[in-house]
């Protein structure tokens, strides 16, 4: 594993509990139901995740970006803060972090594609930059699942090819709050718990022998299912994002 | 910006000016490094340099009383500043004042600092990948600390290509030189042998003038590298031929050296990076645990052009701290007797 885990930032300032996350965007309370501001938060993962496609970032960066928006709303709200502006800002920084940088120019370019009614210019993403990275603490470097899976795959008698499967679960898992809650490896193990019973194939002997604790990684995986179910819901309404963030009186919108 | 009060300009780095300042809150001096933005015509905009961003990202993680500490960052105008703690000489200007006489235990001093400092980078899976005399700082109290992390990168991560152009050229080890694509921790050691043997010689070891000059200097110092002492050396991207040439033995170089100094030494700068020694062994080598012991940090020579000033600055420190453990010997008994203590002990300032 990349850099030493528990005595980084991640660890030791930045694995909340679940009322710290409810204090997430205190301000749109007032203006949306907290379904409706589920739906709302999940909506913007997708938005990192394809504006990240579109620019062919590396996973990574898409993932780190979609951390940092969450710990952004911990103490913001949409209605102080244009999401979308702060999606592509946040992207933008995970970039240069992650080694793969993109230019502004690009990332306005690309999302004004994927949403004609993006009016943000470069220099808003510019300007918006430091004032994310104050927002963050300046804690930039985020840990992630992705690097221990295949070693704990091999370990536990999964054969490699359930990887992809695996990988797409992390990758989903993102669009949940557990990268705010858990260490990258119990994240990393919920979702091969979750992808071994996808794959009905049984690892509760491995997973038992493990020195860890099965209640949270019982909690990732029930979260991930929560989420799965919540989609399949709110796919049956796919403009309602739009609805709702009309429904945001909006500071300084574009 | 409005939290400091600038003092002027105490020096220009990679990119840009470092200012001295002091703190407004609690009166703390800091080195206040502002960012320059730059923007080259026909260029976009990349908004905050990515160096800078780098040395946040970086300094943000590591906090070792052997790596500079990263006080507070903030934005004045378009330009970002890191606030550090403030840093008294660096180790160039040692090396270079003909006035110090470095002792041997002056020396193990340094080398243990460098690579507790060291150790702490790589055992976060962090290259410093800049390690030169003048990114090594030194604290009022003589501690080294390691500086200049914009070229620093987290290794380990999964693009493990890293470009070539690293280190300054003295201090650039041989694979990097050889174009290597992939590498480690020990380009760093590389650079910590180098600096070693410039304290030693006073003089840089290895003072290449170009890239093929840096290789042709290593060989004609530490022999040619090939296949048995650096098995894979022909197949890096840059590798080129030099005439076999014998090395020149460290102990006729360093005359005044121990068995212990030439041995750590030589493990620093072998040519095979797999072979060379880790920042952790280094610390357990025997130099460390035998002969003299390492001059406390306190007692480390100052350059002379400061002196005087880091001297006074001592003694002010010195005279707070006795004000403090009076104020604070005059509370408690207080406390014990509960007599007012305004007419108890007056503190007279000392003139310094």
């Amino acid at each position: 594993m990349a850099a030493n885990f528990w005595e980084s930032s991640h660890c030791n300032e930045w694995l909340l509990d679940r009322n710290k996350i409810e204090e997430s965007n205190s301000k749109d309370k007032s203006y949306l139901t907290p379904m409706e501001l589920k739906r709302l938060r999940t909506h913007y993962c997708f938005v990192i995740q394809n504006l990240g496609n579109a620019l062919k970032l590396r996973q990574r960066a898409t993932s780190t970006a979609i951390v940092y928006f969450k710990r952004f709303y911990l103490k913001n709200s949409f209605v102080d803060c244009e999401p979308r502006l702060i999606a592509v800002t946040c992207l933008y920084l995970s970039s240069k972090v992650e080694e793969c940088i993109t230019q502004a120019k690009k990332c306005s370019a690309k999302m004004k594609e994927l949403d004609h009614t993006f009016n943000y210019t470069m220099n808003d993403i510019l300007e918006c930059e430091f004032f994310v990275l104050e927002e963050l603490a300046f804690c930039l470097i985020i840990y992630h699942p992705y690097k221990s899976l295949p070693l704990y795959l091999q370990n536990s008698g999964l054969d490699m090819a359930s990887i992809e499967i695996i990988w797409g679960v992390v990758n989903d898992s993102y669009r949940t709050d557990v990268c705010l809650m858990y260490p990258p490896y119990v994240v990393a193990l919920g979702c091969i718990y979750l992808g071994s019973y996808l794959l009905k194939k049984d690892i509760k002997q491995w997973l038992s022998e493990l020195n860890v604790d099965m209640k949270e990684i019982w909690e990732v995986s029930k979260e991930l299912i929560d989420c799965y179910e919540f989609e399949k819901l709110s796919s049956q309404n796919p403009s309602e994002p739009d609805f709702l963030y009309a429904k945001l009186p909006i500071r300084n919108k574009k | 910006m409005d939290k400091y009060n600038y003092e002027g300009l105490i020096g220009e780095g990679t990119y840009g000016v470092v200012s001295k300042a002091t703190a407004k809150e609690n009166g703390q001096i800091v080195a206040i490094k502002k960012i320059k933005k730059i923007l080259v015509q026909g260029q976009s905009d990349d908004g905050i340099n990515f160096s800078a961003i780098r040395e946040i990202k970086i300094l943000q993680e590591l906090k070792h009383h052997n790596i500079v500490e990263l006080l507070d960052i903030f934005a004045h105008k378009s330009n970002v500043n890191l606030v550090f703690e403030m840093m008294q000489w660096d180790l160039q200007e040692v090396i270079e004042d003909r006035s110090i006489v470095l002792k041997p235990a002056d020396i193990k001093s340094y080398m243990k600092m460098l690579l507790q400092g060291i150790e702490a980078c790589h055992s976060n899976w962090v290259l410093h990948r800049d390690l030169k005399p003048n990114n090594l700082l030194m604290s009022l109290e003589g501690e080294l600390k390691l500086a200049d992390f914009g070229l620093a990168r987290q290794y380990g991560s999964p693009n493990k290509m890293f470009s070539p152009q690293a280190v300054t050229i003295f201090y650039r080890a041989p694979e990097l030189l050889f174009g290597a694509k992939s590498y480690g921790p020990s380009v760093d050691i590389w650079s910590v042998g180098c600096i070693f043997a410039e304290l030693m010689l006073r003089t840089p070891y290895l003072p290449g003038t170009s890239e093929i000059d840096q290789l042709r200097k290593i060989c004609s110092a530490l022999g040619t590298p090939n296949e048995t002492n650096w098995p894979g050396v022909t197949c890096l991207p840059n590798y080129l031929r030099f005439t076999e040439h014998p090395p020149t033995p460290f102990k006729q170089l360093f005359t005044a050296a121990t068995d212990e100094a030439i041995d750590l030494i030589s493990k620093m700068l072998l040519f095979n990076p797999a072979a060379r020694i880790s920042a952790a062994e280094a610390l357990n080598h025997p130099y460390f645990t035998t002969g003299v012991k390492p001059t406390n940090p306190i007692d480390l020579p100052i350059p002379l052009a400061k002196r005087s000033n880091i001297l006074q600055q001592r003694q002010q420190v010195q005279l707070q701290q006795q004000q403090q453990d009076i104020q604070n010997i005059t509370t408690t008994s207080n406390n014990t007797t509960g007599v007012d203590s305004t007419n108890n002990i007056q503190v007279e300032p000392q003139q310094v």
